[in-house]
């Protein structure tokens, strides 16, 4: 069993990832990081970085794996309910637009995508928004464009969605195959699902009416985090909204004298400066 | 020998049983007590609100949720979010995690009480209250492994002793004490 990893370790795992796929990992916050990787040294029996190295650098489906072992990929449909009440009581009916557009980024295995796609059918607005939906890792981007979840997954995400006070049932919104729920495809109809890593790709996806990151900069330290914000600044429309984490906090981002804080409590803010 | 004014922060650890041994050491306690309290305690996922409502109301010493990557200082109580694991970051910050659940729980007090020890080493004072699980035996050991000290609430005193024990039964702790006697010992610490 490995307990504890020295710093110099992971700088060594950080710096070789990085020359050989380009994958910047050097920014991620170090206690949640290095725990993920003594859990994936020890449900794999290697015993130090080098031999996960060796693994890892000699070939690419190893590192595939790793990659999405690495990331924290744990979500749930209309998590935190009372902020998708919000959401969808005082943000997206007020966006007077004919043409919306929203990005998930960091967006798992496509629980919150779902989520969005539901909330505007029952907004009767799912016709007039295009969803584009990124994640660091193509494995957890399949799992969330076939959108098949676990029995005792759906149990978590009916609950949250009725507290959310969903209008018909979730039921409706899938069919059952033995214990494999699976999404109706049609809530993907305006939704794109891209490979897109926030710590390297600094490109404008597009201009963004709503940006929902959550629970995804807790994984990054305060520099990416900065450089990530100012990302989603440049991706925002102007008087666009960005929604994170309900205990992530932006102000001390060097965006933050740019927004409004619309609600505390949900962590919604409002774009008012360029 | 205890050492005044050495310890970096006390971290608690509590599940059922452990409500009503926070709020008495919390109103025990003078407002600007100045070591950071930073405490784990299992509860109801869906409850994400009332609980620090609840401990504040009882409490001289503030207490909060912390966000991630606030900064930790004195005269505070900092209690684990709801559905979030709770760590300590290099450069005494909070590091929140959605990261799977460890022994169920999530938060979890092994995962709080590792980084506290990786952190603070020496420096950290670690307890383990009443509770009907084993959470926290591990990290506890941890904590005590990295020269901090340990302490279980005593079994004799515990609602349920589950917790405490398995606590006792993974490290030597270095006091067994009731509650009247873990308020005493954390006011000899300033
Ligand atoms: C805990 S999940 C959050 C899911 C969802 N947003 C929620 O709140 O339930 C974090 C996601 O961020 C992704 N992620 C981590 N690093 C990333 C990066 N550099 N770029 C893009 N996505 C990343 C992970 O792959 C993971 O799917």
């Amino acid at each position: 069993m490995v307990e504890d990893l020295q710093l110099n370790d992971i700088r060594k795992l950080t710096d070789r990832v990085m020359e050989k796929y380009g994958y910047d990992f050097k920014d991620y916050a170090l206690a949640s990081f290095k725990r993920r990787i003594i859990f994936i040294l020890n449900e794999q029996e290697l015993r130090s970085i080098d031999d996960l190295l060796e693994r890892i650098l000699n070939s690419e489906k190893a590192f595939n794996q790793f990659l999405s072992d690495l990331t924290v990929n744990t979500t749930e449909m209309f998590r935190d309910p009372e902020f998708w009440s919000y959401l969808s009581k005082e943000v997206i009916p007020k966006l007077k637009n004919s043409k919306i557009k929203i990005w998930h980024a960091g967006c798992s295995s496509g629980e919150e995508v779902y989520s969005m796609a539901i909330l505007l059918k029952e907004l009767d607005m799912l016709d007039k928004v295009t969803i584009t939906a990124t994640d660091i890792s193509n494995s957890i981007l399949d799992k969330a464009k076939k959108g098949s979840y676990t029995l005792s997954k759906m149990e978590t995400n009916r609950k949250n969605y009725e507290k959310f006070g969903g209008t018909g049932k979730l039921e409706d919104y899938y069919s059952l195959n033995g214990r494999i729920a699976s999404m109706n495809q049609d809530l993907l109809k305006n939704v794109l699902f891209v490979e897109h890593n926030l710590a390297s790709d600094g490109n404008v996806l597009g201009k963004f009416d709503i940006i929902m990151c959550r629970n995804v900069m807790i994984y990054f330290n305060s520099n990416l985090q900065d450089k990530v914000y100012r990302l989603f600044h440049k991706s925002m429309s102007s008087g666009g909204h960005l929604a994170i984490g309900i205990r992530e906090s932006m102000v001390w981002s060097s965006i933050a004298n740019k927004y409004l804080c619309l609600n505390q409590k949900e962590k919604v803010f409002k774009k008012i400066e360029e | 020998m205890i050492q005044k004014n050495y310890y970096k922060a006390i971290i608690i650890g509590g599940s059922a049983g452990s409500f009503p041994v926070i709020t008495e050491i919390l109103a025990n306690l003078p407002k600007d007590y100045p070591i950071p309290i930073i405490m784990c305690l299992h509860r109801l996922k869906d409850i994400r609100e009332g609980f620090s409502e609840a401990l504040n109301a009882k409490s001289a010493v503030l207490v909060e949720e912390p966000y991630d990557k606030q900064k930790i200082k004195g005269n505070r109580v900092y209690l684990a979010p709801s559905n979030y694991h709770m760590q300590i970051e290099l450069g005494n910050t909070f590091a929140l995690s959605t990261d799977i659940m460890v022994k169920h729980s999530r938060p979890s007090i092994d995962v709080l009480f590792e980084s506290a020890a990786y952190n603070y080493g020496k420096k950290a004072v670690g307890i383990i209250l009443s509770g009907a699980n084993s959470d926290g035996a591990q990290g506890l050991k941890t904590l005590k492994s990295k020269g901090g000290f340990a302490i279980a609430q005593d079994p004799e005193e515990s609602r349920i002793t589950t917790m405490p024990k398995a606590a006792m039964k993974a490290t030597t702790v270095d006091k067994v004490l009731e509650t009247k006697d873990i308020i005493r010992f954390l006011k000899k610490l300033v």
